[in-house]
């Protein structure tokens, strides 16, 4: 069997469709998971005594169970107890709520981290707790965090091709049909790792810039 | 909250500048302040001095209530530390707001500066002034530059703490705590992560300072320093206070077997190192 780009060429518009789907679903999912992350990860940093429990729980279901579970049970169970979402919905809703589990474990562990004679030299000054936060525990923070969240970023792009089972005509989606209209696999799928793996390489390295643009100051 | 003074009657018509009366600690079942007391007046330099574990540390810091205390009370200018009498005469935490308003008349230098790495040494001055005490951005690091530029650093107000020597950064505390112009700084053993070679430069700002009449209180190890710059020496051991006296006394005739031991055991531990026998036998009195 002889490589055919030519079979690329023809079917375009759809392989063009679904890569714009996957990168708008890929950004409304991750936006939603890094400010819902957020909010977990800075709810157990606190220790909000009321909040430990849920979170939790939440991290743990999210993080402990398959993302395709997660999406088959949103999409194909959420009809019977009167939700009915459509594709595009479950897709940006179960990437943002799965990838948060993720992003609140790096965040809390991001708070964490800040040494705490910062902290104190902060409180010996009188600095009140909100601005202790604001200005000394966050700026490093997202420094911190900057690798191991592109690394999430990453994932998530990638994992947005498992959306295709629930029938989000993203890349995969796109790709896999062509399959079934060509029974030729190495072009589409050699087509569909080159663009994720291109998509995968900016947002690195994005990453990249960023880690050394705002940790300038860790340099000596 | 002065009424409280008042009430006890036995006490000045002004009170001390900090004033610790029977305060005791446990760190689980290990008592680690055993019913301190002691005062600070205003201009005074007091030093603490005393063995790894004695307690030194945690007794500074209890003064702005960065540690609890279960006994005793310390009093700021009168106003006491940490802990307020509930209706029932019990006692309770002070609100977090009074702690704050409390701390704003102490500033601290640690021992491992603690300064925020993500600001410039200008920052790191003028964040307090900026947060705390109000102060208009560019006022603020008018009077952090002022402050640096007491301290020698002038060039280095656009640099992150990171890249300044050890000697430097703990320059860059002490012009942190002056910024905010404290009623007194709390030094917790300054000069005690620093390289040998750097120890000097620290301790001659601290110098200048008390020649200025800045009321200090000083966890050190620096017995040279304590006996030329401190008005008054404590001696702590095992969470008791030993022995207190103005340098001459406690350095030279202490009246305590155990002051005189640790003593001597400096002395020994420190000559090893000197090539000229006699030169650090003694502390040099103050001048």
């Amino acid at each position: 069997m002889s490589f055919d780009p030519s079979l690329l060429a023809s079917y375009a518009p759809q392989l063009r469709e679904g890569l714009e789907l996957t990168v708008v679903i890929w950004l409304l999912g991750s936006a939603l998971a890094v400010a819902l992350g957020f909010m977990l990860g800075l709810a157990s940093y606190a220790g909000v005594a009321a909040l430990a429990w849920p979170v939790r729980i939440y991290v743990e279901f999210f993080r402990g169970t398959p993302l395709l579970a997660q999406l088959f049970i949103a999409y194909y169970g959420g009809p019977s107890i009167g939700i009915t979402l459509d594709a595009f919905t479950v897709g940006v809703a179960g990437l943002g709520l799965y990838g948060a589990a993720y992003f609140a474990e790096i965040f809390r562990a991001g708070f964490a981290s800040i040494p705490e004679g910062q902290l104190e030299a902060a409180r010996s000054f009188g600095i009140p707790r909100m601005a202790r936060i604001r200005r000394v525990i966050l700026p490093q923070m997202l420094v911190l965090v900057v690798p191991s969240s592109t690394n999430l970023l990453i994932i998530l792009l990638k994992d947005t091709a498992i959306l295709s089972i629930v029938t989000v005509p993203e890349l995969t989606f796109q790709v896999t049909g062509m399959t079934l209209e060509t029974f030729s696999y190495v072009e589409p799928f050699a087509a569909l790792a080159a663009f994720y793996w291109a998509l995968t390489e900016l947002v690195a390295f994005l990453g990249r810039r960023a880690e050394l643009r705002l940790g300038g100051y860790l340099r000596p | 909250m002065r009424e409280a003074v008042a009430e006890a009657g036995a006490k000045p018509s002004t009170p001390p500048l900090i004033e610790a009366v029977g305060v005791s600690k446990w760190f689980g079942a290990h008592q680690v302040l055993s019913s301190v007391s002691f005062a600070v007046e205003p201009s005074e330099v007091v030093c603490i001095i005393g063995p790894s574990g004695s307690g030194k540390s945690t007794l500074l810091r209890c003064m702005n209530f960065l540690e609890e205390f279960e006994e005793g009370e310390i009093y700021l200018r009168g106003v006491p530390v940490g802990y307020a009498n509930s209706a029932a005469g019990r006692r309770i935490r002070d609100k977090e707001r009074n702690l704050e308003t409390l701390r704003r008349d102490l500033a601290m230098v640690f021992q491992q500066f603690n300064l925020w790495p993500h600001m410039t040494v200008l920052d790191n001055v003028a964040q307090p002034l900026i947060l705390v005490h109000k102060k208009r951005p560019e006022e603020a690091r008018e009077r952090a530059r002022r402050v640096l530029e007491k301290v020698g650093l002038a060039e280095k107000i656009g640099e992150y703490p990171l890249r300044l020597s050890g000697g430097q950064q703990q320059r860059v505390g002490i012009a942190r705590a002056l910024a905010v112009e404290p009623a007194a700084i709390l030094f917790d053993e300054p000069t005690s992560s620093l390289d040998p070679e750097l120890i000097g430069e620290v301790l001659s700002v601290m110098k200048e300072l008390a020649r200025e009449g800045l009321t200090m209180v000083i966890v050190t190890h620096e017995m040279h320093f304590a006996a030329e710059v401190a008005d008054r020496v404590i001696f702590l051991d095992r969470g008791v206070k030993v022995e207190e006296g103005v340098p001459s006394e406690l350095f030279f005739r202490p009246k305590s077997e155990r002051t005189r031991r640790f003593l001597e055991t400096w002395i020994e531990r420190n000559s090893l190192f000197l090539d000229r026998p006699g030169t650090a036998s003694r502390p040099h009195p103050a001048p």
